[in-house]
């Protein structure tokens, strides 16, 4: 290839980062159904085509009403099996010890269509198991501004269960989401590089499409961001919350 | 049906299988996802329309590509977000004298960001060649320029490039500046 006899060492490591980071834009799952969709429409319409072209505007501001519709109503996007294929594709992209929180975000905030106002506190922090509650205030004083607690609860996914509290601000999601430790399960361990140590707390940063995932580790708990805020936003929360947060988990009586 | 059975069958094997790559493409392209959804979903219904005119054996792909940059093209016009960017030779030639060293610490989303930073016109050329590999011949029939303004392009492309991420990782402190690599 000319391409590659033309390059030198230093083109050829950028090919490879900027091959890395375009080719980790995934196609949305909805999206090939819906192009399927769009040609079945217009194989039928064909014979048609003189007498009735009113038929293919009716069906075009059908399907957009209908796709306006499901895509307000997240929960209604996708089927379960494409929300699950998506989560797949996405959480592929980082360390598995990264997906733990990652999944649980996709799984419980993504596809959730939240209410339009913040819930009243004693609503929804009943919902969180007991010990767990003392967290809510740590959470809401370091979260960014304009952030509203939306969701605490103890949730479930691919058999593993999580303390997961959702928060929202305009169309922005974050959640921090907790995860009981298992069989040894560290960051450590599995090697990854800490982006940065902060209060003897090493931090640890991923990333895919637009989720942002900033994580740390107490004695028993893995902590994790994740949300749609910039890198350095989503870090930053993370590092002001860690030390009250740690403290608070290594303290807990479970 | 009998014909379109066999066409339907020919387009879900030959043309369905690059939809990631043509989505991922449009996306960089347009720097919105929403937009490259309408868009690449208006690439394949052009693409059924003409596919009678599809000759079997050769390269879908690049035929793909090719529809998707007309359409590009085509809605570009429209949308007057999305001017087609014309730089200045000159101007270009002077700030891209110095071609710097690119930090391995930079994170996918910082490149994205770099990518988006340089004109739609170069940005196009890196991206058929140094991502999608197309060969110059290729992306010149896709963007229907002459290859020689495929070449052109691609190399001042991956200089704006380098210069933008080579900014972002001087504000890290990563990298040397300009001076200093010069002068080294």
């Amino acid at each position: 290839m000319s391409t590659e006899m033309d390059m030198n060492e230093e083109e050829s490591k950028l090919r490879k980062q900027l091959q890395r980071a375009v080719r980790g834009t995934e196609v949305p799952p909805y999206l090939e159904s819906k192009i399927r969709a769009s040609i079945r429409a217009s194989e039928t319409r064909q014979p048609f085509r003189f007498g009735y072209s009113w038929m293919a505007a009716t069906a075009a501001v059908a399907l957009a009403v209908f796709g306006g519709i499901a895509y307000q109503l997240g929960h209604l996007r996708l089927t379960i099996g494409s929300q699950e294929s998506y989560i797949a594709s996405v959480s592929n992209h980082v360390a598995s010890i990264m997906r733990v929180g990652l999944r649980d975000h996709l799984h419980c905030s993504h596809f959730r269509k939240f209410p339009k106002d913040e819930p009243k506190l004693e609503n929804i922090e009943q919902k969180l198991p007991a010990p767990y509650r003392g967290m809510i205030p740590i959470v809401r004083k370091h979260v960014p501004a304009g952030f509203q607690l939306m969701i605490t609860h103890e949730c479930g996914y691919q058999g593993r269960k999580f303390v997961h509290l959702a928060l929202k601000r305009r169309s922005q999601l974050l959640s921090v989401v907790l995860a009981v430790k298992q069989d040894g399960e560290s960051f450590k361990t599995e090697e990854l590089i800490p982006a940065l140590t902060e209060a003897g707390i090493p931090f640890y940063r991923s990333g895919a499409q637009q989720f942002q995932i900033a994580a740390f580790e107490s004695d028993r708990h893995l902590i994790y961001i994740v949300s749609d805020v910039s890198q350095a936003e989503n870090m930053r929360t993370m590092t002001a919350m860690a030390p009250e947060l740690r403290t608070y988990l290594n303290k807990l009586a479970l | 049906m009998t014909e379109g059975a066999p066409a339907a069958h020919r387009f879900e094997t030959e043309a369905m299988p690059h939809l990631n790559d043509i989505f991922r493409t449009a996306t960089r392209v347009l720097g919105e996802r929403g937009r490259a959804e309408d868009v690449v979903q208006e690439v394949y219904l052009q693409a059924w329309k003409s596919f009678d005119r599809f000759e079997a054996g050769t390269n879908c792909r690049a035929w793909l590509f090719k529809i998707l940059f007309h359409c590009v093209n085509h809605h570009r016009r429209k949308w007057f977000r999305f001017p087609l960017l014309k730089e200045n030779e000159e101007f270009l030639e002077a700030n891209l004298a110095y071609s710097p060293p690119v930090s391995e610490h930079l994170t996918d989303q910082e490149i994205l960001a770099a990518l988006e930073n340089i004109p739609g016109d170069f940005r196009s050329v890196v991206l058929l060649v140094d991502v999608e590999e197309f060969a110059y011949k290729e992306a010149a029939d896709i963007l229907q320029v002459p290859i020689g303004t495929v070449m052109s392009r691609l190399s001042r492309g991956r200089r704006l490039l380098r210069e933008q991420l080579a900014g972002v990782a001087r504000s890290y402190g990563i990298v040397r500046t300009a001076q200093e690599g010069q002068g080294a």
